[in-house]
């Protein structure tokens, strides 16, 4: 298997470049992930490694450094020679947020990072166990109004995504309810199955199996359209809260000053496999959307999100 | 007849309230919150008090408690704290073979008498069985050698 | 009969060619990777997820769980022999298997873990088997009052983990609820104690002071030691392996024991192995009628965790597979291989892929039959292994430390905590503080404050939420049990002599 893998490099090569001198990559490329194995995000790297090695013919090797909110592994690749040959493949919250969620002005990711392009994005989903009584996304809100501090929200952890729509639809809603951090989408999912919190916003790639098998009722999703394998699910934005459109991405960066060269080569290689079907369907099984943006696109929806979601956690004073 | 005070134990059991008093001190910085709704200074400062007052119990306990002989080892602590130290720093930047070369070396200097042939031998086996282990099976994310 | 055709179903899938060879390829490269201190089932499934790119699902999982729990085992192996406890579970081993090896018998030690280890693994099996919807539902209905009373249970227990005097380890539990602290508090996000630094954002790792506490600390006091003997070890034969024949009926009760209590809290998720070998070891000395012995090479203290983690393992599949909610990281890695695989774990596994599901169970009984045929006879190669020349084995032990604690999460940094909990173990070892009592504190102390505190807000700041429930009700009565019970028998032994002198 393995031997035929390497037989079908120098082709694949020769096919790429169209016979030009080709210098990178040249030696095995490391993707560096913020999380530890079996998530999300490792899930995107380990897909595209496995793809991009068969573009490349070099190893594409994943590699887990966990800790701080994503930081770590993001001044790990910040101080990383910006070579091509050490990429962070990441999304909002390690990019974007963590300085500020955690005080710490180490990196900007304007200056510290090369954006690539992007990999995947997940939609996040209202969801309330059924109990609960509550059919639609109105009536928890009309509740949520009447009863200020009263409903309970699961987050998987202080200034997540999850919990920065929280802060938003809070603002949105004029009200408030009780916000009760959790380590993580699964202790939290526990206790929403068990009817002891009241609602969340969880990743669809998390929701959709409860979904699907009727423990958990979605409300609405946080995406900008509806969702094909959600019909009758309403969008945030249709229930007039256009600010609450939001995806968690994963992304492709390498640190500030990778060459241009490299970047166009991988975001042309990423846009060949999140268009191949057999990638798109992966990505579809777990309940993410591939999607491709070319690099000025992903820097402009960089741009939007940090607009955006940075503002909250400023005004809201959200911090670790 | 008593023994004579056992500083040695009685410092021990004060540092350990030194500890606790730090997390007193150190975990008042944080918001305490209520009883009903206890703010992430409230267990520091539990903790810490009880730890506190355990240390105090402790000097009683150990005051006068039977010697201990050899306690102090400079050389082995030094020499086992040099190899982790170099081969930490080692690591990541030179590769695993000299951090290994240089650790094995060193923390076999911890004991007498000095074995240098065997020590040799023994970084070189252990050098081998890491990169074929560590980098070849597992994949750690370090070179054999950096150039 | 339903439990029979998915039996057959499963027995399809475990008995082909392929699922019983990574079966045994899953239990050889964890019982390996058990053995090597630090590297962990962690590192190795998520190094094996690859490899499994090329098998069908059913196999690949099959494959990955071996090495879950071979590694377990593994674990208890370097633990007994060495003193180094490859996962925190094993750091329960250490206390009575070690001292086994120190008094010339590392053959009965390793011999009773394995059978200890099979018998929880086929305990939890039949679990599995017989109850998995059942307990599936008792894990969701588990709230934060619940898990702070079993919790708080666990750490009453603790007290009594020590050997000497028990105010020291007292003192050493609340220590390590105090090195718990350190990091981000999950319920309002601040950060404490962390000094600035960011690789303590996330705490303290777990296996740098685990590995520091026993493995460095005992390395270094053995150094210190001016004059050492030679280990002896009891032959090499079979029959010297084996327990003596008083030995046995309590030996089995205890096994029994462990694996029950095993199998109960490994399927809570979020509690795991390591809560559940503690939990067990300490009720064990709790009703054993010679205490005393516990720590000085019980072999009851081998039996009783190495049962309880082994049948917490398997236990914690019944959340995983049947929920979708993974207990731990190592659950996690095992449901993100299920989604790179293409199936949608969650509710409605055990249904929509009934060949992967039952296929998984069946090979578990495999997989520990394999294990046990795999390892009773390497119990002679592993004790050889203590005839290496002290002045060769302490530095390729050092070695193995080093790079095991850098390969969890990739943290040079964790290098020098291992350095600087090895040198804290050294002196708490020779000042006679006990290290286990420390790491269980340091395990079950955050989780206890998060629990507390979530069932306090939950509960809107009502303190009656602690009896609001059954099993939080129970656990807190069992608590004060345990804090009253040994007053108790000193009052009776009291009045008993009393009684006595009064009739003489």
């Amino acid at each position: 298997m393995r031997f035929f893998k390497w037989l079908t490099v120098p082709f694949l090569l020769l096919c790429l470049t169209g016979g030009a001198q080709a210098a990178w990559p040249d030696k095995p490329v490391q993707l560096v992930v913020p999380y530890p194995p079996g998530g999300n995000v490792d899930f995107n790297a380990r897909i595209i490694a496995d793809r991009l090695e068969k573009e490349f013919g070099q190893p594409f090797v994943v590699e887990n450094r966990p800790g701080a909110g994503g930081m770590i592994a993001a001044s790990h690749v910040i101080n990383a020679k910006s070579d091509g040959y050490t990429l962070f493949v990441a999304p909002n919250g390690p990019v974007l947020f963590s300085p500020l969620l955690f005080r710490k002005d180490n990196y900007f990711w304007k200056d510290d990072f090369a954006p690539i392009g992007s990999i995947s994005f997940v939609p996040l989903v209202l969801q309330v166990n059924p109990e609960l009584g509550v059919d639609s996304a109105e009536a928890l809100f009309e509740k949520a109004k009447a009863n200020p501090g009263e409903l309970t929200m699961a987050s998987p952890g202080a200034g997540t995504q999850n919990h920065l729509i929280s802060e938003m639809m809070q603002r949105l809603l004029d009200t408030e309810w009780l916000t009760v951090q959790y380590a993580g989408n699964a202790p939290a999912t526990t206790d929403l199955l068990g009817g002891r919190v009241d609602f969340n916003f969880d990743q669809y790639t998390v929701a959709r199996q409860y979904i699907n098998s009727g423990k958990l009722k979605a409300l609405a999703v946080t995406s900008p359209e509806r969702l094909p394998s959600l019909p009758n699910v309403p969008t945030l934005k249709e229930l007039g809260y256009p600010d609450a459109v939001t995806e968690t991405f994963t992304g492709l960066f390498g640190p500030a000053g990778t060459p241009d060269e490299v970047v166009d080569k991988l975001n042309a290689a990423l846009e060949k496999i999140l268009n191949d079907p057999a990638v798109e369907e992966k990505f579809e099984t777990a309940g993410a959307d591939a999607r491709a943006m070319d690099v000025d696109e992903f820097k402009a929806f960089l741009n939007e999100q940090y607009e955006r979601w940075a503002t909250l956690i400023r005004e809201a004073d959200i911090h670790r | 007849m008593t023994r004579p005070i056992n500083w040695l134990q009685v410092g021990a059991a004060a540092l350990l309230g030194l500890v606790g008093a730090f997390f007193v001190w150190h975990g008042s910085d944080y918001p305490m919150g209520s009883l009903r709704r206890m703010g992430p200074g409230f267990f520091p400062v539990i903790v810490g008090a009880v730890l506190l007052l355990f240390a105090i119990l402790l000097v009683l306990e150990v005051a006068h408690s039977e010697k201990e002989k050899d306690f102090w080892i400079p050389r082995p602590i030094l020499m086992v704290s040099a190899g982790f130290v170099a081969f930490a720093a080692l690591l990541e930047r030179a590769g695993l073979v000299p951090a290994t070369l240089v650790m094995v070396i060193l923390v076999s200097l911890a004991e007498k008498p000095l074995r240098p042939v065997s020590a040799a031998a023994n970084a070189v086996a252990l050098s081998v069985l890491g990169v074929v282990v560590f980098l070849y099976s597992f994949g750690i994310p370090v070179a054999a050698i950096h150039w | 009969m339903d439990i029979l055709h998915n039996l057959a179903l499963g027995a399809g899938v475990a008995f082909s060619l392929h699922g019983l060879l990574f079966c045994f390829v899953g239990v050889l490269v964890g019982t390996f990777v058990g053995v090597l201190p630090g590297i962990g089932p962690l590192a190795a499934i998520s190094l094996a997820l690859p490899l499994t790119y090329y098998l069908s699902p059913p196999i690949a999982l099959i494959m990955l769980a071996g090495i879950f729990y071979g590694a377990q085992y593994g674990g208890s192996i370097a633990a007994i022999l060495l003193n180094l406890p490859g996962t925190a579970s094993a750091a329960v081993t250490c206390l009575d298997g070690n001292q086994l090896t120190k008094q010339g018998r590392p053959g009965v030690a390793l011999f009773t873990a394995a059978i200890a280890s099979f018998t929880g693994g086929i305990f939890a099996l039949v679990m599995v088997l017989g109850f998995t919807p059942m307990i599936a539902s008792f894990a969701t209905d588990f709230g934060a009052q619940d898990y702070f009373s079993i919790m708080l249970l666990g750490l009453v227990a603790a007290s009594t983990l020590s050997v000497g005097s028990p105010l020291k380890g007292m003192t050493m539990v609340v220590l390590g609820i105090a090195l718990g602290m350190v990091g981000i508090d999950d319920t309002s996000g601040a950060e404490r104690f962390t000094f600035g630094l960011l690789a303590l954002s996330d705490g303290v790792n777990l296996v740098a002071l685990a590995m520091g506490l026993f493995g460095v600390g005992e390395i270094l006091a053995n150094l210190g030691q001016t004059h050492r003997e030679p280990l002896k070890t009891d032959g090499l034969t079979f029959r010297s392996m084996l327990p003596r024949r008083e030995e046995w009926p309590g030996l089995w009760r205890t096994i029994l024991r462990g694996s029950g209590i095993g199998a109960f809290v490994g399927a809570l998720p979020g509690s795991g192995p390591a809560i559940a070998a503690f939990m067990s070891y300490a009720a064990e000395k709790k009703i054993s009628r010679n205490p005393e012995a516990f720590g000085k090479g019980e072999l009851r203290g081998v039996a009783s965790p190495e049962s309880a983690n082994n049948a917490a393992v398997q236990a914690a599949f019944i959340p995983t597979l049947s929920l979708g909610i993974p207990g731990d990281a190592v659950m996690a890695v095992l449901l993100g291989a299920m989604i790179l695989h293409g199936i949608t774990p969650g509710p409605m596994l055990v249904t929509s892929e009934p060949e992967m599901f039952w296929g998984l169970v069946v090979s578990f009984g495999i997989g520990n039959f394999m294990l046990l045929i795999l390892n009773l006879p390497l119990i002679r190669v592993w004790v050889r292994m203590l005839s290496i020349p002290y002045h060769v084995l302490y530095p390729a032990m050092l070695f193995f430390i080093c790079v095991g604690v850098y390969s969890v999460r990739n943290s040079v940094f964790d290098i020098y905590s291992t350095l600087i909990f090895g040198v804290i173990g050294y002196f708490l070892i020779r000042l006679r503080y006990p290290p286990a009592p420390l790491l269980l504190g340091f395990i079950l102390g955050p989780m206890m404050e998060v629990h507390f505190r979530r069932a306090l807000l939950l509960g809107r700041g009502d303190y009656t939420t602690f009896f609001d429930s059954v099993p939080s009700t129970v656990f807190l009565i069992l608590s004060a049990l345990f804090l009253l019970l040994p007053l108790w028998s000193t009052f009776r032994r009291r009045t008993a002599r009393l009684s006595k002198e009064g009739r003489d």
